[in-house]
């Protein structure tokens, strides 16, 4: 009876698995984004672009709800134009207008 | 009583010598989040990168592996039913590969349930899923999911609490997929 008693309880001792703690979150990743969508094509931007590149200096208005959308959707509307040659000039963040938050982005040809 | 004992002490181990079978719930969609920006999505069928064909193990008290799990329906296939039932319940309108603003597809690297034995019965399950999402503008992201769920099983094993592992991780799955692809698309409304 004491030998069997003796081998449960080395069984018991021996018995423990040790899962370390963050293998989980070690593994379980966040987003890798490994290619960035294309903005969608705008008629209205391509044509603001097109002015731009012509000569035209050219002030692009953005609002947003909130301050992180409006700087987020500048930027957007930024690369956009950049990408078709409008370089900008400048970025101004204007006052709050409403419950939104008004963005305005300068343009002018190089 | 002696000989009970002793019948019931070499009966009750030999449970452990039986394959069983692991039921893959169809669960309900887990409703945590909404699309803000709810876009047309495929799915495309989850890859099986698993090492072994069994979904789960049985132990002898003394932590050998004595016995498989298997499930009774395709583990792959059933990932990719559950993450189509997640973006339609999120908002998402399914659409046939190549007609969507976006493509979901994946692999499932790991699908195991086993028994962790100690003073008591712990039951521990695990999921890897390599989830990779591309759109028709360029989009293309790729996440590991991986997560662990461990539940107390008492002071013994049963088959059915394989089941209840399955139904656990399925839960803490859909969830966590569906959040996590929701916040991936709604940075980006228009893929």
């Amino acid at each position: 009876v004491r030998l069997v008693l003796l081998l449960f309880l080395v069984g018991c001792a021996s018995r423990h698995v040790v899962v370390a703690p963050d293998e989980a979150t070690r593994r379980n990743t966040g987003w890798r984004v490994l290619r960035e969508p294309a903005p969608p094509r705008s008629a209205s931007l391509d044509a603001a672009a097109a002015r731009v590149v012509a000569g035209e200096r050219l002030r692009v208005l953005v609002s947003a709800p909130t301050l992180a959308e409006a700087t987020e959707r500048a930027g957007r509307v930024r690369a956009y134009l950049v990408k078709r040659g409008a370089p900008v000039e400048r970025l101004v963040v204007q006052a709050t207008t409403g419950p939104g938050v008004a963005m305005e982005l300068g343009f002018s040809a190089p | 009583v002696v000989r009970f004992v002793l019948a019931l002490a070499l009966l009750l181990p030999a449970c452990a010598f039986s394959n069983t079978s692991v039921t893959l719930p169809e669960t309900a969609p887990s409703g945590r989040v909404k699309a803000r920006s709810p876009q047309t999505v495929a799915v495309r069928p989850i890859v099986d990168r698993r090492t072994q064909a069994r979904c789960g193990m049985k132990k002898n008290g003394y932590d050998w592996d004595t016995a498989s799990a298997f499930c009774t329906t395709d583990p792959a296939t059933w990932v990719t039913h559950l993450v189509s039932r997640e973006l339609t319940g999120a908002g998402y309108t399914l659409a046939a590969d190549g007609k969507a603003d976006v493509t979901v597809a994946g692999e499932l690297v790991q699908l195991f349930i086993e028994p962790m034995i100690g003073m008591t019965v712990d039951i521990e399950a695990d999921v890897h899923l390599r989830l990779t999402v591309t759109s028709r503008r360029g989009l293309h992201a790729e996440r590991d999911v991986y997560l662990k769920m461990s539940m107390d099983a008492g002071m013994a094993l049963f088959d059915s609490d394989f089941d209840d592992a399955a139904k656990r991780l399925a839960d803490l799955l859909g969830a966590d997929v569906i959040v996590s692809l929701v916040t991936l698309l709604d940075r980006y409304p228009s893929l």
